[in-house]
C-alpha cells in the first residue's frame, strides 16, 4: 500500500467526507506553498556570520545566566536537602548546662551542699540532691548515658520521638524514653532504688533475668549483694507494729497471700502456712517523701536497717543516700532467728565469686544448724553458693528451708522459681511446672514472672500439647510483649 | 522600502563537499569549510521549510533565529547520521523539531500572558497584499487550534509535502498513529475552514478554477 493509498479514504459516505476534507486542505496547502515561494528566498550572508559568531562562543549568552541560576538554585536546594537528611540521620549531640553544684570537664557533676540541676538541650532535666554525683558518660543526639555515682537524682526526661536515655546506677541500667522518676544508688549499701513518678522505664541488671518494665508509681529496690530484688506498686506496707502513733488514720488491712507450695517430695512439700499478717498500707510515697517521715521530720531508716537483721547488713552505716521509699515488708520471723546468728556476710562473698568458700563455711558450721539459724539473706546466699558450686541437692535443701522459715518474703518467692528451674533443668517437667505455678501465684509481678511464665508455657507445650499451651502463650504476649519467649509464644498462636 | 537582496556566499575552495558523503565526512571531522558548504547548500531550503511551517507574516528575525538553531543542532548531531545520503531528510527532521518546539513555546507564553485567543502577540502580521496571501494567513491562524504536535504533523504532511512515513519518523510515531492524528487534524481544520467565509470562498474558487481548467 502506497503512502497516498494509506492516506486516501475508501469510497463510502464517510470516505467521501474525508476526501472532501483532504481536498480542501490540499488546496489551501498549495496556496500556502505558493505564497511561501513568492517571498524572497534564502537567508542573507549576515545570517551565516551571526551563526558563526554564535557557534564560536562556548555557551549561548542568552542562556548562560539562566543556566547558572538554575544550577545555583539546584545546588542550594541539594545543600538544604542534604543538610536536613544529614541532621536527620546524624543529628548533633545534645548539650547540657549545670546550675548549682560543681561540674568538671570530664562530664561529672556534683550536687554540692544544696544540690544542682543539669538541663539538656532537648528539655530533659536532672536534679541532683545534695552530695549526689552524676557523670554524663556519653551524650548523643537523642539522649545521653548518665551514670549516677552516688546519691539521689530526680530525672525528668523529655518525651521525644526516638529518645534514648540510659541511667546507670551501680550494676543496673535504667532505660528511658520519656518519663519522670527518681534513682538512688548507694555504693556502700550496694542498693539501687528506682521510684517511678510518671511514664515507664526498663531496668536490667543482676538478679533480673530480663529487662523489667516499671510503670507509673512503681518502685524497685535491688540489693544485688543480698540477692534481693523487690518491686512494688508504690504502696509499700509495713507491719502494723512499726507504724507509730494511734489509729488516727484508717488502716487498710492487706493480708499477704500465703505461699502456695507444690506437693513435691522434698522438704518444701509441706511448707509452713503462715498466718495472714496484718499490714497497714501507707499513702503513696511522695516524690522523695520517703526521705523524711511525714509529720515528724525525722529521717526514715535506710532499707538495710529495716531489714532487721540485727546489723547483719554491712551497709547500715551508709547514710549518704537515704531511701526513696520504705523497704518491702519483712516477715517478723527473721527477727526471732537473728539474735542467734552472727553476721556471715555470705552474700558479698557469693557476689565476689567465693561460692565454694561459703559452702565450706556452712558445712563447717553444720548444714542443718545453718538452715535452722541463718537469717534470710545468708540462707539465700548459701543457696546461691550451692547452686554456683554445683551442689544442686544442697541448693534445693537450702531453698526449701528458706521457704519454710521465711514464707512470704522475696527470698521465698525467688526460691520457688529457682527450685522450679533446677527441677526443669534436670528434666523433672512436672516438678518444674508446679514450682513455676507456685512462684507466679505468690509473686505474679515478681522479677522472675516473665521467665516463670515462659518456662511454664514450654513445659505445657511439651507435655500437654499446643492447645493446652495456647492460653499461656496469649497471657505471655499480653503481659510481656517484648519478653524472651516472644517467638515461642507467637509460634504457638500463629500455628494453632 | 528596501527589498532584501538575497546574497550567496561564494563557495571558494570548498569543492570537496559536492556530494552528501563528502559533506557529511567533512562535518564529522569538524571542517569549517564543510560547515560553510552545508550552509550554502541547505540554508535556502531550510529557510523555505521554515516559511511553510510557520506561515507567512512570521517575524523574519525570529525565523532567522530558528534557522540558526536548526544549523546549530545539525552541526552538533551530524555525527549521529547513519546514512550520509539522507542528510536532506535529516535536516528537515531537525527543522520540524525546531518549529515544533517554537510553537510549543509560543503556546506556553500565550498561556502565561493569559491572552483570550491564545495567539502569539509577538508575531507581526503584515497586511495582506493579495487574496491568496490573505487566505493563507487566515489558514495559518486556524491551525493555531491544533496542539503543537498535531499542527506539526499536519503542516509537515499537507504543506511541506512529506510522506506519511517521513512524518511518522520525524515525529517519533508509528505510521498508524501519525495517520490517525493527521486525519483528526484534517477534520478539525476542514470544519474551521468551512465556517470561515473567506477561506471557504477561496477554496470554492480554487476548485471551480480547477474544474474549469
Amino acid at each position: 500500500m502506497s503512502d497516498d493509498e494509506r492516506f486516501n479514504p475508501p469510497d463510502d459516505g464517510a470516505g467521501r467526507a474525508r476526501a472532501a476534507d483532504e481536498a480542501l486542505v490540499s488546496k489551501l496547502g498549495q496556496a500556502a506553498r505558493a505564497v511561501a515561494a513568492s517571498e524572497p528566498a534564502g537567508p542573507s550572508p549576515a545570517t551565516w556570520h551571526r551563526l558563526a559568531r554564535l557557534r564560536a562562543q562556548p555557551v549561548r549568552r542568552g542562556h548562560r545566566p539562566l543556566i547558572w541560576g538554575a544550577m545555583a538554585a539546584t545546588a542550594c536546594a541539594s545543600l538544604v536537602v542534604t543538610t536536613a537528611v544529614v541532621r536527620h540521620v546524624h543529628p548533633r549531640a545534645l548539650t547540657y548546662e549545670v546550675s548549682g553544684g560543681a561540674s568538671a570537664s570530664s562530664g561529672e557533676v556534683e550536687g554540692g551542699t544544696l544540690g544542682s540541676a543539669v538541663r539538656f538541650s532537648d528539655g530533659t532535666e536532672v536534679h541532683l540532691d545534695a552530695r549526689a554525683r552524676l557523670a554524663v558518660s556519653a551524650a548523643g543526639p537523642r539522649g545521653a548515658r548518665l551514670r549516677l555515682q552516688s546519691g539521689v537524682a530526680h530525672f525528668r526526661v523529655k518525651h521525644l520521638p526516638r529518645a534514648a536515655w540510659a541511667v546507670e546506677a551501680g550494676p543496673y541500667v535504667v532505660e528511658v524514653t520519656g518519663t519522670e522518676f527518681d534513682v538512688r544508688w548507694s555504693e556502700r549499701e550496694q542498693t539501687v532504688e528506682v521510684k517511678m513518678i510518671s511514664g515507664s522505664v526498663r531496668v536490667s541488671g543482676p538478679l533480673l533475668t530480663e529487662r523489667v518494665a516499671l510503670g507509673k508509681g512503681q518502685h524497685l529496690l535491688a540489693r544485688p549483694g543480698l540477692g534481693d530484688v523487690h518491686i512494688d506498686d508504690g504502696r509499700p506496707v509495713r507491719p502494723a507494729v512499726t507504724v507509730p502513733g494511734p489509729a488516727a488514720a484508717p488502716s487498710t488491712l492487706q493480708p499477704v497471700r500465703p505461699a502456695t507450695v507444690p506437693s513435691a517430695g522434698t522438704e518444701a512439700s509441706a511448707p509452713a502456712q503462715p498466718a495472714p499478717r496484718r499490714a497497714v498500707a501507707r499513702p503513696r510515697a511522695h516524690r522523695r517523701l520517703a526521705l523524711v517521715e511525714p509529720g515528724t521530720g525525722t529521717l526514715l531508716p535506710p532499707p538495710s536497717q529495716v531489714l532487721g537483721a540485727s546489723g547483719a547488713d554491712p551497709s547500715s552505716a551508709d547514710t549518704g543516700a537515704p531511701a526513696l521509699a520504705p523497704p518491702p515488708l519483712q516477715d517478723s520471723q527473721p527477727a526471732r532467728a537473728a539474735p542467734r546468728w552472727p553476721a556471715r556476710n555470705w552474700s558479698a562473698r557469693v557476689a565476689a565469686g567465693d561460692a565454694a568458700v561459703v559452702v565450706a563455711d556452712a558445712e563447717s558450721l553444720g548444714i542443718d544448724a545453718t538452715m535452722r539459724q541463718a537469717d534470710a539473706a545468708d540462707l539465700s546466699a548459701l543457696a546461691d553458693a550451692a547452686r554456683y558450686a554445683g551442689r544442686v541437692d544442697l541448693a534445693e535443701r537450702v531453698f526449701s528451708a528458706s521457704r519454710r522459715r521465711f514464707p512470704g518474703t522475696s527470698q521465698a518467692h525467688a526460691a520457688a522459681f529457682l527450685l522450679g528451674r533446677m527441677a526443669d533443668d534436670r528434666g523433672d517437667s512436672a516438678g518444674g511446672l508446679r514450682w513455676y505455678r507456685a512462684y507466679l501465684a505468690e509473686a505474679p509481678a515478681g522479677p522472675y514472672a516473665a521467665e516463670a511464665l515462659g518456662r511454664q508455657m514450654l513445659i505445657v507445650r511439651r507435655s500437654q500439647g499446643r492447645e493446652a499451651a495456647l492460653p499461656i502463650a496469649q497471657e505471655y504476649l499480653g503481659r510481656f510483649p517484648n519478653g524472651t519467649y516472644l517467638l515461642e509464644a507467637r509460634a504457638l498462636i500463629d500455628n494453632r | 522600502m528596501t527589498a532584501a537582496i538575497p546574497l550567496r556566499v561564494l563557495r571558494g575552495a570548498v569543492t570537496d563537499f559536492d556530494t552528501d558523503e563528502g559533506l557529511v565526512a567533512g562535518l564529522r571531522r569538524g571542517d569549517a569549510r564543510a560547515e560553510l558548504a552545508a550552509w550554502n547548500r541547505f540554508s535556502a531550503r531550510v529557510d523555505a521549510t521554515l516559511r511553510r511551517l510557520l506561515g507567512p507574516g512570521h517575524d523574519p528575525q525570529a525565523r532567522e533565529d530558528l534557522l540558526q538553531e536548526v544549523f546549530i543542532r545539525f552541526f552538533a548531531r551530524v555525527a549521529t547520521l547513519r546514512v550520509p545520503a539522507a542528510v536532506g531528510g535529516f535536516l528537515t527532521g531537525i527543522t520540524i523539531h525546531v518549529v515544533h518546539g517554537e510553537l510549543a513555546r509560543r503556546r506556553r507564553r500565550s498561556w502565561l500572558r493569559l491572552t483570550s485567543t491564545g495567539s502569539t502577540p509577538e508575531v507581526a502580521t503584515p497586511p495582506p497584499c493579495t487574496e491568496a496571501r490573505e487566505a493563507v494567513l487566515r489558514y495559518y491562524q486556524k491551525l493555531e487550534v491544533l496542539s503543537p504536535k498535531d499542527r506539526s504533523i499536519f503542516v509537515a504532511r499537507t504543506i511541506e509535502g512529506l510522506t506519511l512515513a517521513e512524518v511518522a519518523s520525524v515525529h517519533g510515531l508509528s505510521v498508524s498513529t501519525a495517520q490517525r492524528r493527521l486525519l483528526r487534524a484534517t477534520k478539525k481544520v476542514s470544519l474551521l475552514v468551512r465556517r470561515d467565509p473567506v477561506l471557504s470562498g477561496f477554496a470554492d474558487a480554487g476548485r471551480a478554477e480547477g474544474r474549469g481548467a
